[in-house]
């Protein structure tokens, strides 16, 4: 039973790193430049790469139904995703793509950070290893997010208002439900809602000098770790699971 | 996205390899500030572990030799009267440490090869002509050593790391299929 929630929790983590790497892997082609082309890729490659350690540990779990990586990404449906609920926007532009890295980045580097004293040490090696890539996507999004911000009046206007737009879907980051209670008691995982004063702390610096205002946190608590989405996530896993699903076991 | 386009900098990127010694030329890059440029080096020209380190340099800051100047120089060698006079007559609490870089032929890559001091960009280049001779054919380059953007110190140990577990960016990857062979 106690693996059971674990495994939920390895998929938020492992989720949330997929689908924002599947969200980012979007720009490949379309970047403003092919050096950001390829930086966002390789940011995407990265958080797929964390995504591929995390779900394989989920799967290899005691009690659990025998699943390899592959399965759980192209397999599961919609309600079984346990991504936070921000990273399956759409992209919309560069200003909230570029936020989404920033916030996200900023909040998985305290996470891993804590994760690396886990009680499970395979979480604690993943969250190691994490921590060093998610350190360089917060660096090279802090750039980006301080021009755009402090640029020129339409930059600022963009990235403001993705940042008031992204805001919404950040109460959820720091609710602590039940199985994270349950887990922290074990020393496995830290509780969400203590990473928030961290968390502002590291941000506040970077959107400042970007001189951009920081929305109210708002009463709206998104469910994605629950497993409920917005519509954005069916479809970005079809186009995700279509190629496995039409041809199952395809291999080239 | 116009106006901030014209607010990028232009960078050349500077690549030491493992096994070498020094740093080569490698490319160049548009970025937003000196850190977003490394991680952009990195991202574009380290991405199958050919780099032990990394050095950016922004445009502006390299001074390249004029060629039409470098014929008047070369014939200065051979007296070395302007040269030497020049050196003497400067005062030397203005030098600062320059960073050569040279191109020993046309099309191949610029190399660092020494750091030299100096109290102009004019004056290094006419000292480093004097250094390298003959010996090279191409352009030379040289900045003020303080303008070289090196690695975050901390950063060093991982910077490449993430490069390191994407083994399928290198062709070893792939198995080629027996029908492709001489390969």
């Amino acid at each position: 039973m106690p693996n059971l929630l674990l495994f939920d929790y390895l998929l938020r983590l492992g989720d949330t790193a997929l689908i924002q790497g599947q969200r980012l892997s979007e720009w490949c082609g379309h970047a403003p430049s092919v050096e950001e082309d390829i930086a966002l890729s390789n940011i995407a490659l990265d958080l797929i790469g964390q995504s591929r350690y995390l779900l394989s540990l989920a799967g290899s779990l005691d009690g659990i139904n025998q699943h390899d990586e592959d399965q759980l990404a192209f397999l599961r449906d919609e309600r079984e995703f346990k991504n936070l609920s921000l990273v399956e926007l759409p992209n919309l532009d560069f200003a909230q793509t570029i936020l989404k890295v920033f916030l996200l980045s900023s909040y998985q580097m305290l996470q891993w950070e804590s994760l690396q004293t886990s009680s499970l040490e395979k979480l604690a090696h993943i969250a190691e290893k994490s921590l060093k890539e998610a350190h360089y996507h917060q660096q090279y999004s802090s750039s980006w997010v301080i021009k755009l911000g402090d640029g020129t009046a339409i930059s600022h206007q963009k990235t403001q208002a993705a940042l008031n737009y992204l805001w919404t879907y950040l109460s959820e980051w720091f609710a602590s439900d039940e199985l994270e209670v349950t887990l922290h008691q074990q020393s496995i995982c830290p509780l969400s809602a203590e990473l928030k004063a961290k968390f502002m702390q590291q941000i506040k610096p970077i959107l400042a000098q970007a001189s951009l205002i920081i929305p109210a946190d708002s009463a709206f608590i998104s469910q994605g770790k629950q497993g409920l989405h917005t519509e954005y996530l069916g479809k970005i896993l079809s186009e995700m699971q279509f190629l496995q699903r039409s041809y199952p076991n395809g291999s080239w | 996205m116009s106006q901030l386009t014209d607010d990028f900098i232009c960078y050349e990127v500077f690549v030491r390899s493992p096994n070498a010694l020094d740093y080569k030329h490698s490319s160049s890059l548009h970025a937003l500030d000196d850190r977003h440029a490394l991680m952009l080096a990195r991202d574009c020209y380290t991405r199958r572990g050919e780099a032990k380190s990394l050095w950016v340099i922004a445009r502006v800051n390299l001074q390249q030799q004029d060629l039409k100047e470098k014929d008047i120089n070369q014939q200065n060698t051979n007296s070395n009267d302007i040269n030497k006079e020049d050196i003497n007559s400067k005062n030397i609490s203005t030098t600062v440490l320059y960073e050569l870089f040279v191109q020993f032929k046309p099309g191949l890559d610029h190399r660092h090869v020494a750091s030299l001091f100096g109290n102009s960009p004019e004056h290094v280049l006419q000292q480093a002509q004097l250094l390298v001779g003959e010996l090279h054919l191409g352009a030379l380059w040289v900045c003020k050593s303080c303008h070289i953007v090196p690695l975050p110190f901390e950063d060093r140990a991982y910077f490449f790391e993430s490069a390191r577990d994407k083994s399928y960016r290198l062709s070893t990857f792939y198995k080629l299929p027996d029908a492709v062979d001489h390969m």
